[in-house]
């Protein structure tokens, strides 16, 4: 459990699976019928269902790198998605006291499922007019045993851009614990042959140094490294640790934009840099320069060094990785406890740890990272 | 410091040790810590015995190191204060209890140079804790207003 935001009981209905199935399949009556997409998200197939043709378009965008050509037949996990614009009945969700901030979470967990909803904002014009990123209340659910997901919002229209650039962050979550891997608040570059977390609080430069590999080096050809995440990714826990891309999203303050020009004909959202932060749905744009995943060679701490010119490496403590990569992760995801903490040393402990110093050089940071990756590789 | 047994305060309280730091995480502030030095073994002695008392989590550390143990239980006493004040440890429902028999025989090994316990805390994250799950969200837990409309 966490205390990290206000959590409450919630009323019985909130966590029990009938009504949430009942109002998804109201929906899908009242509806001309279902659109299904099949992903592989960290070596298991998860189709994505939703009586809602754009809502669907907007939560898989994040996941097209990974989108399968064929339905499979029997997907791992199948997460329902719709919203209350469909006339159907909402599902169950918390009892509130008109109190709680927007951001308020509730969290349910019991034998058949966990349960999170993100109070948001019912869509008041009042409110909308001066808030206008306010997000919508969002529930996401996964049962135990990881065969079916939903994840229902009063308003598709108003899913915050966040949240259409790294969707279903709870749900998968849930999901990569139950089946041994974990998601980290982490950055991942590199090759087929092994790559590199990046590791750090926001601000700390993870964005920089992953889109960074998307830039045209000084002889033209472009860094070797491949692009797998700029925020969330999955790692397996079990054996040789390994990285698994989430999403193709990356996320960059506005005034970072400046500093990685060739990102500016990619936006996606160039007409609201002036309420949101810079998107960038690289697959998009890029598509051989972003990778399903890799084997983890290396834990990187970017750090933006003034006064430097080049990149340059060090090598770092378990430790200072430890409180670059866990508490971040912890507070962001909401519902993490000692488990995840016994994970996470263990993957440090397995996998070397290194300071990247960020200098003004910006076409140095992936060759410092790549030639890193090569002599842990022996190449 | 009152005279109750001392438990580490969990659920909020989570922790891992690695490389020679304890990392503690307070869930409910959004701080985190890092604990080195003979804090490691103060951390190690209220873990594995909930409800020790002050004084006897003192002595228990004092006898690990090849230090004045009046300096080092004095040391030991301050830091579980710290402890207390960052809401690390409470006090435990069962009132005072009993060492953990390898708290006590940790004290038989042999002694260490004494290097005092020291709290390193970090506060850079509390935003995350008090206006999460809305990351983009200024000082009122609310997302950006139009600049405009902010300034009519």
């Amino acid at each position: 459990m966490t205390a990290a935001s206000p959590v409450v009981s919630a009323e019985p209905g909130f966590g029990r699976l009938e009504p949430l199935a009942a109002s998804f399949d109201d929906a899908v009556r009242a509806a001309t019928g279902v659109e299904e997409r099949d992903f592989r998200l960290a070596g298991a197939v998860v189709r994505l269902r939703s009586p809602n043709a754009a809502m669907l378009g907007r939560l898989c965008r994040a996941f097209a790198h990974l989108a399968l050509a064929e339905p499979a037949p029997q997907p791992a996990l199948v997460v329902n998605l719709w919203d209350a614009a469909s006339g159907a009945a909402p599902p169950p969700l918390p009892h509130t006291t008109g109190e709680e901030p927007p951001g308020a979470f509730f969290y349910c967990s019991n034998d058949e499922l966990r349960a999170a909803f993100r109070l948001g904002t019912s869509g008041d014009p009042r409110l909308l007019a001066i808030y206008p990123d306010a997000p919508t209340p969002a529930l996401s659910v996964l049962e135990h045993g990881s065969r079916q997901g939903w994840y229902w919002v009063a308003d598709a229209g108003r899913i915050p851009y966040w949240e259409q650039s790294t969707p279903l962050l709870y749900l998968l979550d849930w999901w990569l614990r139950e089946r041994d891997m974990q998601l980290l608040h982490a950055a991942a570059v590199g090759t087929p042959a092994g790559g590199a977390l990046l590791v750090g609080k926001g601000g700390s430069g993870k964005s920089t140094v992953a889109l960074s590999v998307l830039g045209a080096t000084a002889d033209g050809a472009g860094s070797e490294l491949l692009y797998a995440s700029d925020d969330y990714v999955g790692v397996s826990a079990a054996g040789a640790p390994e990285v698994h891309s989430l999403y193709s999203s990356g996320k960059l303050m506005q005034d970072h934009v400046g500093r990685l020009p060739f990102l500016g004909k990619a936006l996606a959202n160039a007409d609201r840099l002036a309420f949101e932060k810079a998107v960038v749905y690289v697959h998009e744009h890029w598509p051989a320069k972003v990778t399903a995943g890799f084997p983890l060679r290396a834990i990187v701490l970017p750090r933006v060094t003034p006064g430097l010119g080049t990149a340059r490496v060090h090598r770092a403590s378990a430790a200072e990785a430890f409180r670059a990569l866990v508490p971040s992760t912890v507070f962001q995801m909401h519902t993490r406890g000692q488990d995840s903490l016994v994970r996470a040393r263990r993957l440090l402990e397995q996998v070397p740890s290194y300071r990247l110093e960020l200098g003004s050089d910006l076409e140095s940071i992936p060759h410092a990272v790549a030639d890193l990756l090569a002599t842990l590789e022996g190449r | 410091m009152g005279k109750g047994g001392l438990r580490v305060n969990t659920p909020h309280v989570i922790h891992e040790t690695i490389d020679g730091e304890v990392i503690v995480i307070n869930l409910a502030s959004g701080n985190y810590y890092s604990m080195r030095g003979a804090g490691l073994d103060v951390w190690e002695v209220v873990q594995s015995s909930p409800g020790a008392d002050p004084t006897a989590i003192a002595a228990t550390v004092a006898r690990r190191f090849d230090a004045p143990s009046d300096v080092v239980e004095r040391e030991v006493t301050a830091f579980l204060e710290e402890l207390r004040r960052e809401e690390l440890v409470a006090p435990a429902e069962d009132g005072v209890g009993p060492l953990a028999a390898d708290g006590e025989a940790a004290g038989e090994g042999a002694a260490r140079a004494f290097e005092p316990p020291s709290l390193e805390k970090y506060t850079d994250l509390q935003d995350l804790v008090l206006l999460d799950p809305v990351h983009e969200v200024d000082a009122t837990g609310w997302p950006h207003r139009k600049p405009d409309v902010a300034q009519a």
